[in-house]
């Protein structure tokens, strides 16, 4: 079922608060979290460790356990919201309609199974019907797609390298065409090579397929490569979301400069600059905005009231009190 | 006359019991060089399995050499004793990619710093030998209150300024820096790394970047050397192979660099043969003709597959290990 | 007050602080550890206040039932059986102590040594370990124990010892192992520490919870099995423990005969024995790995 509209958003995320219960005050991981993915795109969420984006994502395919539950919101992928969904609807929904390649997957592959098999298994439980013969067709011709070679498959995971085992695991993520894959840090431990490879993958599935990626990374500069919109967290909260252009042109939130200031850029001399303080204790966050207390440009308003998001600009919306009331063309 | 010097250094690891011996080529006839007139910042570019931690071990003498021989201020390491090798040992130093895994979480921050200088000898009190560590750390930006707490109350930027304290107060002429920002957040590893870089320069420190992230090595590198599956593909000046890449994988590579600007997005595909597959580094032993980059090169020629490469000079202190280049 | 002072002062009491509340850190350890302490003091004063001989044969009379003067009555032998009961557990605890720390020390030696060395000393001392671990070592104690002449409690400890280095010595081994790829390991190396202050500053301090935890499994199966070979005769006889007691039980029909307050005491106090043990060892283990915390 494709939507037709293009503006019609394919998963739409309001308000999700996903907390830690602990023995005092819950860990507000993710708190307030409103976004909407678009139907073919791929979509960057970025941020640092500890900002809340794992949790984001296991959330909406809803796959957190406890001490983690979901607070609030909702969760609404084609209209349907996730969050009201029994344990058959969701297993329904999960691997055809929406996927997730979890962070370090590849060192969850089981050591004594070979990788076609562990495929088969994966797509097994979630496509019962399938033939054998229709799912090693599939399997195929997606390991072609990402360059796996034919005895990667049959071999065990112990016998390949990184580069394999993750585009392995994806192969299996990608296998049922679902409309929506969720990539979580699916290149950390590989090197660059490989990383293009597979981040050229994930640009040819959006091409090709109308397949929407939702890509997370602490990687600012892997959000500028492929991502077609973006969104930057901290510690639990949207800071800037927009048209990848628009926020590298234009970053309106001091986090999102701080982020692309520090990455060093190949070829061009430009001085890196840093952040001083730490990310914020998630148990008892700073009051008004989280970023405060690290922030140069931090107003009196900051300490005490907390921002909302504002659009500034057509698609492009930040949380920032110096940026409330403003309105560019 | 150099600082520290690899010559033709090749590691062998032989795994497996008493009845099922596997050999592991890990690094294969390196070379390399740093001066001693001079601090330098030489950058060992690699993917995971390239060999450059093993390197970065065979520096620091935690392994031994298959063959060849790794040169402390033109003696060898492995043949020194007594008071030649307690200076090798004291000039020597590292930091390690994992501040979590790096301090003995028993031990203080000024406990950990007491060791070195009590084994060295660089105090000769407990009071002088404080006054040094608080000067030490206060220099690298951190407060003296860090001094009594333990490991896991610091912060990972902590944990590593505490690992360059330790090579700083120790007056160490070269540090061997083993992806020291990879486990450290984006925003918080200019500081890190433009602190090695101010220590390099305030105190004459030669540094071993060892690292699979080229864009951070740009931060402070005056040299880079690419390796891969163990041997040297190309080496010289950080910006001028940043520009001017000549090896085929070291274009590959400055090509996959990704560039924080959207506007410059990766062009073309990346000319790289995928269905030949990897070589895993535990097939090595049977690459050894070879180059060890022809199975995926997208330009080999048959000798590639035939020989090893010599290495060829393009430039001042510019070498590259590439049959296009012979 | 020079900055050298307060810092060490600070860390002094750092640590004055930190071991206090250890030993109360652990519910499991705590409760093991009161319970311990119980009987040992339970069983140190009995032997003192109790006036009855525990081992001399004859010195009250035989076969009474409990009473104000023998809260346990007596044995057929002769023997105050409260007087036994305390004394006997001093000398079990006492072969699970000895036989424990030699087998321990036996156990550090050789999985430091093979764990760290590693090459063909380690393989070569692991196989040592698996001949130990995998013969059935009861059997080859009651042989030793029915070939000597007369045993004592240094000499049954010894025996014992034998073969309680094993698990030790494989379960510390894989600690070794582990631990010695942790980078502060190799930034000792590279601080000039040789191997022996390598493992004696930085691995033992840091696998501590372990080894006790270790340590109480050992003592509680040297224990055992000094119980085993004193039930079917190879113990002591000139002195009393547990195990003897519910010996000379056995020898004299005390079960069919009824005598519960000749037979039963001795296996509530091994029991208790091995549960205060086997509490302070998961309490040590929880310490050593907070993630094995049921909650």
């Amino acid at each position: 079922m494709k939507i037709n509209d293009p503006n019609e958003a394919l998963l739409d995320v309001k308000d999700l608060k996903v907390y830690y219960r602990t023995r005092s005050e819950p860990v507000k991981a993710v708190d307030g979290v409103t976004f909407a993915v678009k139907p073919g795109e791929i979509f960057s969420i970025v941020g640092e460790s500890g900002c809340g984006k794992s949790t984001l994502a296991n959330a909406i395919i809803r796959l957190i356990e406890p001490p983690a539950y979901v607070a609030g919101g909702e969760i609404l992928l084609k209209g349907v919201d996730l969050l009201k969904l029994g344990d058959e609807g969701i297993r329904s929904v999960r691997w055809k309609e929406i996927s997730i390649l979890p962070q370090s997957a590849m060192n969850a592959l089981n050591p004594v199974m070979k990788i076609h098999h562990q495929i088969k298994d994966a797509v097994r439980a979630h496509a019962r019907r399938m033939s054998d013969k229709e799912i090693r067709k599939r399997v195929n011709a997606m390991s072609k797609k990402v360059m796996l070679p034919s005895y990667a498959l049959k071999a065990y995971p112990s016998q390949l390298s990184g580069g394999m085992k993750q585009r392995a695991i994806l192969v299996q993520s990608f296998v049922l065409d679902p409309g929506l894959v969720i990539v979580d840090e699916p290149t950390s431990a590989l090197d660059v090579v490989t990383q293009r490879k597979i981040l050229e993958f994930l640009i040819t599935k959006r091409d090709e397929a109308g397949t929407s990626i939702i890509l997370i990374t602490h990687d600012i500069a892997v959000a500028a490569e492929v991502a077609d919109r973006m969104m930057v967290m901290y510690a639990g909260k949207v800071f800037e979301v927009g048209d990848i252009t628009d926020v590298f042109d234009d970053p309106l939130h001091p986090y999102t400069r701080a982020l692309i200031e520090a990455v060093p850029s190949l070829g061009t001399k430009r001085d890196v600059r840093g952040l001083s303080g730490l990310p914020p204790d998630l148990t008892n966050p700073p009051s008004g905005c989280r970023f405060h207390p690290r922030c140069t440009q931090a107003g009196d308003s900051c300490e005490s009231d907390e921002p909302r998001l504002w659009e500034v600009k057509q698609g492009h919306l930040v949380a920032c009190r110096r940026c409330e009331g403003w309105r560019a063309e | 006359m150099s600082l520290l010097e690899l010559q033709n250094v090749t590691k062998i690891f032989s795994v497996g019991g008493l009845l099922r011996r596997r050999h592991i080529l890990a690094v294969d006839d390196i070379s390399l060089s740093i001066p001693e007139d001079r601090p330098v910042t030489v950058a060992l570019v690699g993917e995971s399995g390239s060999g450059k931690t093993t390197i970065g071990r065979l520096v620091l003498a935690f392994l031994k050499p298959t063959s060849g021989k790794i040169l402390w201020q033109g003696k060898d390491v492995w043949k020194i004793d007594g008071k030649e090798r307690q200076i090798y040992r004291k000039n020597a130093q590292a930091v390690f990619q994992d501040p979590y895994e790096s301090l003995d979480p028993t031990y203080a921050t000024v406990d950990t710093l007491m060791e070195p200088i009590k084994k060295f000898k660089l105090a000769s009190s407990r009071s002088e030998a404080i006054k040094i560590i608080t000067d030490t750390i206060e220099s690298l930006g951190l407060r003296s209150d860090t001094l009594d707490k333990y490991p896991h109350q610091l912060s990972g930027g902590q944990k590593q300024r505490i690992m360059l304290a330790r090579a700083v107060l120790l007056k160490a002429r070269l540090i061997v820096a083993d992806e020291p920002v990879s486990m450290i957040d984006a925003s918080l590893r200019a500081s890190i790394l433009g602190l090695m870089r101010e220590i390099k320069e305030n105190y004459g420190v030669s540094f071993v970047y060892i690292t699979h992230d080229i864009s951070t090595a740009s931060i402070l590198a005056d040299q880079i050397v690419v390796v891969y599956l163990g041997s040297l593909m190309e080496f010289g000046d950080f910006d001028e192979m940043v520009t001017k890449p000549m090896h085929p994988y070291v274009k590959l590579l400055m090509d996959s660099v990704p560039i924080p600007d959207p506007k410059r997005r990766w062009k073309g595909d990346v000319k790289i043969k995928e269905d030949e597959g990897e070589v895993l580094p535990k097939d090595l032993m049977k690459f050894r003709s070879r180059c060890k980059f022809c199975q995926r090169c997208g330009e080999a020629k048959e000798i590639c597959h035939e020989k090893q490469p010599p290495s060829v000079d393009v430039g001042k202190d510019h070498k590259v290990l590439c049959w296009l280049y012979a | 007050m020079k900055p050298s002072d307060s810092i060490s002062k600070m860390a002094l009491v750092n640590t004055i602080v930190a071991k206090a509340s250890f030993v109360r850190s652990n519910r499991y350890m705590f409760a093991g550890l009161c319970v311990f302490v119980g009987i040992v003091l339970f069983s140190s004063m009995g032997t003192v206040v109790i006036p009855y001989h525990p081992v001399r044969i004859g010195n009250v009379p035989r076969d009474l039932l409990p009473s104000y003067e023998h809260p346990l009555g007596t044995d057929s032998l002769g023997r105050d059986i409260l007087a036994q009961l305390c004394f006997g557990t001093l000398m079990s605890l006492q072969v699970g102590f000895i036989a424990g720390i030699v087998g321990f020390a036996v156990a550090l030696a050789v999985s430091f040594i093979g764990g760290y060395r590693g090459g063909n000393l380690d393989s070569g001392l692991t196989i040592l370990t698996e001949v130990f671990l995998t013969t059935p070592s009861l059997v080859i104690l009651i042989l030793i124990a029915s070939l000597v002449r007369r045993i004592d409690i240094p000499l049954m400890a010894l025996i014992i010892s034998t073969f309680a280095w094993a698990w030790p010595a494989k379960t510390m081994r894989a600690q070794v192992l582990s631990l010695k790829e942790r980078g502060f390991i190799y930034l000792s190396k590279l601080s000039g520490l040789n191997s022996v202050e390598i493992v004696v500053k930085h691995m033992i301090p840091n696998i501590l919870p372990f080894l006790g935890s270790y340590f109480a499994v050992v003592v509680s199966a040297a224990i055992l099995s000094a119980v085993g070979l004193e039930v079917i005769g190879l113990g002591p006889r000139d002195t009393t423990t547990l195990g003897m007691i519910f010996y000379w039980a056995m020898m004299h029909s005390a079960v069919t005969r009824g005598l519960i307050w000749w037979w039963f005491p001795p296996c509530v106090m091994l029991f208790m024995i091995f549960l205060s043990l086997f509490l302070v060892q998961k309490g040590l283990d929880e310490i050593a790995n907070p993630r094995l915390k049921s909650r």
